[in-house]
């Protein structure tokens, strides 16, 4: 399988193209053109308030592993009071200003735009092909549209949702998603693997 | 081994740092026995062959300190939970 990889430099993204068999690919990822996006974390003691800020503001927040939409925003849980959250369409300070204007003083905003390259991974054979990194039980009864994980793939730290019931979006600290590719293109290769966004790596 | 961390859910072991019992605390450093209070605190350990207490940081998931009941014969894990209590875990 490494004879795939050879003559992609490793500090380069992978470039996008169909890998392995050619044909109708199993697995299908897309880089995300990159959303702007920021950490929320709850002040402490505020976590509940600031989930009633949020609501109230239209976006309903989990406090959980669980990924919710809502005025525009998709916020992922990554730990009690903690939050990614990822906006289309604006830029980073105008996310930040508008999660400070609905959670006034209750939590600490960092804009994290561009620090992840954002991938959605979609086909038939995703699951199979994920579940050669991913150690999270990724069944549909243990991991539902919703549902949201943050945890190692080969080595790699990674925060990852389960966007409906076809599509799993990765957020992937943005030096190490060469190294990422390189794991998924191997992994999803045996079932046709096709990668757009990545441009000419 | 798995852990199953009260926030993530069960995990691999591979994703959290250990550090060891979680039973010593630490001594107030104005009490007249402070030096030998401290010796115990930082080098004296039990060593039970049972259900042990322990701290362990789950550092690749939710980066919180948990406190972990395992058995250190068989590594059967009877209880998970934040180490800290209420939002100060948080």
């Amino acid at each position: 399988m490494s004879d795939l990889l050879e003559h992609i430099a490793p500090t380069h993204l992978v470039p996008e193209g169909h890998y392995g068999p050619q044909g109708s690919a199993g697995v299908t990822a897309h880089a995300v053109e990159t959303p702007a996006a920021a950490t929320l974390v709850a002040r402490k003691g505020a976590t509940a308030r600031l989930i009633v800020a949020c609501a109230a503001a239209g976006l309903p927040l989990a406090d959980g592993p669980r990924v919710s939409a809502g005025a525009g925003l998709e916020a992922a849980g990554t730990a009690p009071g903690r939050w990614l959250v990822l906006a289309e369409g604006v830029s980073g300070a105008d996310l930040v200003a508008r999660l400070a204007a609905m959670a006034p003083g209750l939590a600490a905003i960092t804009d994290q735009s561009d620090a992840n390259l954002i991938l959605d991974i979609s086909g038939e054979k995703a699951r199979a092909a994920l579940a050669k990194g991913v150690t999270v039980d990724l069944d549909p009864t243990a991991f539902a549209a919703g549902d949201a994980a943050t945890t190692t793939v080969s080595h790699v730290g990674v925060t990852f949702w389960r966007r409906d019931a076809d599509t799993y979006r990765f957020a992937v600290g943005r030096s190490f998603a060469p190294a990422f590719l390189r794991w998924l293109t191997v992994s999803a290769a045996e079932y046709g693997f096709a990668l757009s966004g990545t441009g000419r790596g | 081994m798995r852990i199953t961390c009260p926030y993530c859910g069960a995990r691999s072991s591979h994703e959290f740092a250990y550090l060891g019992d979680a039973a010593p605390t630490r001594p107030d450093p104005s009490a007249p026995d402070a030096a030998e209070a401290f010796h115990a605190y930082v080098y004296e350990r039990d060593n039970p062959a049972g259900p042990m207490d322990e701290l362990w940081y789950h550092s690749a998931g939710c980066r919180r300190w948990l406190k972990v009941t395992r058995d250190t014969r068989t590594h059967a894990i009877t209880a998970v939970a934040f180490a800290g209590t209420g939002e100060a875990a948080r």
